[in-house]
């Protein structure tokens, strides 16, 4: 299995190094002010969202599926072995966000910190969710049919969030509910739950993946 | 000697394609030649047998036991090379070297320096013949007992298919060992296969040791006038055309002695696959 997590790192050897040179690129742009920090975590929901979706497509255009399956490991640990590396892109991606959050901290060019890491543990939580949603697509449909269906998915929910909000005069209504300020250390617990609730989504998209590649015919 | 592989009524169902049912056996320290024209069911067989596709029903004992235990002591090169472009050639040793348990890491470096396929290079810069190689060092590297070859030869030139049919030879002169090979290049069949099978649209025609089934066949080249007075059961196929009439013969042997004015040629795999699919049924 470490031998497929190993396959997926190495064919995305070169997203991996364009992702961090955009990853600087933007955090230089936080440093002058420009933006806010907050534009580091946009960048890991983005990339994080791409990077599993590229390695189907690479492995689709090198029919890797028809070998992989010739190969001693089996559908379930090959289904494990893309989680696990779905995984380990997301914990990279975080922990690269949190120090480039806290070298802005560290240098004064983040006024808020604490919304940092709300920002960062949604952004995270939300890379994660994506993952989750598209994976089993991905099996099911392939790559090509899985991305349109997956934008046609996410264009539907922000056109029902806006259908929702419109009416009530976008997110102004939030003040009404009188929402007590999170406290600091709700903040600092809330990267460990947005990583626990993370893994949990991640299993139960693993078991319906596992499913459909189980019942696949490549 | 065991089997190596052994197939009993296996059957794969498609919407407008039926493979089978299949019966085959692959004794240990032989190679079998698969042969058909495309669409004939060669790929679903590997791929059916290997469970890379699941079959309809029948049983698959590979190395005498079920597929998935046996895939450690297998190698599979199919039509093309599968490792992604994205890769360097040294990074398959990284990543089989974790997939396989005896992966070895220097026979693998040694099958490369012995095709010449340069470890540093990026597989997109590899031409078909180098990938296919790659590939062939990929499928030995672990020392395998069984061979799964899906056009494997394809696209590589008259030396490099000499030198890989030599490495087959070698491969099976361990009797634990066999291949199953599919190939258009039948010509290489004839100088490896003990044995070969013959696929036609989804069914299995022929499958025999390859020296009876040329020896037992023939070409026989005739008049029409000829042709109507023999005995029908000797005819496989015919051929006509405007100025030769041909015909597939069985029993070579006994149709030559019963009719020795006529001409009967030894006949080739390419010919009888061609009087198959194109001849008439006598």
């Amino acid at each position: 299995m470490t031998g497929l997590i190993l396959k997926d790192f190495l064919i995305l050897r070169k997203s991996l190094r364009s992702y961090l040179v955009m990853l600087l690129i933007y955090a230089g742009i936080a440093f002058t002010g420009v933006w806010s920090a907050d534009i580091v975590g946009v960048l890991m929901i983005v990339m994080v969202a791409l990077l599993p979706m590229n390695v189907f497509a690479y492995d689709k255009q090198c029919q890797w599926d028809t070998y992989n399956l010739a190969l001693p490991v089996g559908r379930t640990k090959t289904v494990a072995a893309r989680y696990l590396c779905v995984l380990l892109i997301c914990l990279a991606s975080a922990a690269l966000t949190a120090v480039c959050g806290v070298a802005l901290w560290a240098a004064g060019r983040m006024e808020e910190p604490a919304e940092f890491l709300i920002t960062c543990s949604i952004m995270g939580l939300m890379s994660v969710l994506v993952n989750a949603i598209m994976l089993p697509f991905l099996y099911k449909f392939g790559p090509e049919r899985a991305r349109m269906m997956f934008y046609g998915i996410m264009g539907g929910v922000v056109l029902l969030v806006a259908a929702f909000l419109f009416p009530l005069g976008g997110l102004e209504w939030l003040k009404s509910l009188d929402i007590a300020e999170p406290t600091l250390g709700q903040i600092a617990v809330l990267p460990a739950v947005a990583a626990a609730a993370g893994v949990a989504l991640l299993a139960l998209s693993f078991l319906l993946s596992r499913y459909f590649y189980g019942a696949k015919d490549v | 000697m065991t089997n190596c592989i052994e197939i009993k009524g296996l059957v794969k169902e498609y919407k407008t394609f039926t493979l089978g049912p299949i019966d085959l056996t692959v004794p240990g320290g032989s190679i079998l030649g698969l042969i058909g024209e495309n669409g004939a069911g060669k790929t679903t067989l590997i791929k059916s047998m290997l469970g890379i596709t699941r079959p309809s029903g029948g049983r698959v004992t590979l190395l005498g036991t079920d597929p998935d235990h046996a895939k450690e002591d297998i190698g599979v090169v199919m039509d093309d090379c599968f490792f992604s472009e994205y890769l360097r050639v040294k990074d398959v040793n990284s990543v089989l070297s974790r997939v396989y348990r005896d992966w070895d890491r220097a026979l693998f470096q040694s099958y490369l320096d012995k095709f010449s396929v340069a470890g540093g290079k990026g597989i997109k810069e590899l031409s078909r013949g180098m990938r296919m190689k790659l590939s062939l060092a990929a499928a030995l590297a672990h020392r395998p007992k069984l061979l799964l070859l899906d056009e494997a030869t394809a696209g590589l030139d008259p030396v490099v298919r000499d030198e890989i049919l030599d490495e087959f030879l070698s491969f099976i002169s361990d009797d634990g060992h066999a291949i199953l090979i599919s190939s258009h290049i039948t010509s290489d069949l004839e100088k490896v296969a003990d044995y070969i099978a013959y696929l036609h649209q989804g069914k299995l025609l022929m499958c025999d040791e390859k020296d009876r089934l040329l020896e037992s066949y023939g070409r026989l080249v005739c008049t029409k006038a000829d042709l109507e007075q023999i005995d029908k059961g000797y005819v496989v196929a015919v051929r006509k055309s405007q100025y030769s009439t041909e015909a597939l013969i069985r029993h070579k042997g006994d149709f030559k002695r019963l009719y020795p004015r006529l001409t009967v040629e030894p006949v080739t795999l390419d010919e009888l696959m061609v009087f198959v699919v194109k001849g008439e049924q006598a």
